[in-house]
């Protein structure tokens, strides 16, 4: 017997078929458990990227109202200009923490 | 195996966490690298220039009779430039100001402007709590935010749209030695600090 078939010979699994189902059962919780982790972990989108409404600092961000129903109502409206070419509007229903909404333009 | 299995498992989580790292410190950093603020100053076109309050609050009645520049700034609690903003008045208080200046805080009630008062300590400014903007854009004209509103002996003389305080002061310091009485005379001029 060659040096090579020895080694291939030592590789080859050992021990009966339930013994091979049971690591390879392992194995698979284990990677299961690896993805679920990496899905609760970096799975949800990022803060800033979740909540952008333009340069409105609203009470709820994203909107939860249109912008049109926002200006019907009882509203505070103020602009926004993030010093680039875009200008928003930023709509509170008030009194303050109720629904709001926001509409940009390009200056 | 069973060793070389949990090893390259480790070693995946591991790659994944660094990609995560970077994904998250990427998120983190404004476009152009961190600190950086936008230093254009622009001329805000709404407010009436060579306006003349009818009356002014208590807390900033002072700058409205100072023969050199003064400035208010114009803060809203529905815009999410003014955060930053307000951490510059701070800190920018504390290196020194040069121009005499109050903050306006516009907001939908007193309790939500003076939280925002409170959340960025301008205790140090004179501060008007100006609920629905209310006098700011009766007097001036002003419903933009952040930004500038320049007066001499209590009347408009300029107005800035600005994402840098440095930059807004420069602007102002940089018009009253051009000229004593610089009234802007083209809204649609831009002045890059």
């Amino acid at each position: 017997m060659t040096d090579m078939e020895h080694k291939e010979h030592k590789a080859a699994p050992q021990g009966g078929p339930r013994k091979r189902l049971r690591r390879r059962g392992f194995l698979m919780t284990m990677g299961a458990g690896g993805l679920a982790a990496a899905e609760v972990l970096f799975g949800n989108a990022p803060k800033a990227a979740a909540a952008s409404c333009g340069c409105c600092g609203l009470a709820h961000c994203p909107p939860n109202t249109s912008y049109s129903h926002c200006r019907s109502v009882s509203n505070y409206t103020w602009v926004c200009s993030p010093g680039g070419n875009a200008t928003c509007a930023c709509c509170e229903v008030k009194p303050h923490n109720n629904p709001s909404a926001y509409y940009c333009w390009a200056q | 195996m069973l060793f070389l299995a949990i090893a390259i498992l480790v070693m995946a989580a591991a790659i994944v966490l660094l990609f995560a790292m970077m994904g998250e410190l990427t998120a983190r950093l404004p476009r152009l690298g961190v600190g950086y603020r936008d230093p254009t100053v622009r001329a805000l076109s709404e407010v009436r220039i060579g306006a003349r309050a009818t009356h002014w609050p208590s807390e900033l009645l002072h700058l409205a009779n100072q023969d050199d520049a003064t400035c208010l700034v114009v803060l809203s609690t529905a815009c999410a430039t003014c955060e930053d903003v307000a951490q510059q008045m701070t800190e920018h208080l504390s290196r020194g100001i040069q121009v005499p200046t109050g903050i306006v805080i516009s907001c939908a009630d007193r309790r939500a402007g003076e939280e925002f008062v409170q959340r960025h300590d301008l205790a140090g400014f004179p501060v008007y709590v100006d609920e629905d903007g209310d006098w700011v854009s009766r007097e001036f004209g002003a419903r933009t935010s952040p930004s500038g509103l320049v007066f001499r002996q209590g009347v408009v003389d300029a107005a800035y749209v600005f994402g840098d305080v440095v930059a807004l002061e420069s602007a102002i310091i940089s018009s009253n030695n051009g000229n004593g009485n610089n009234r802007q005379q083209n809204n649609e001029s831009e002045v890059i600090a």
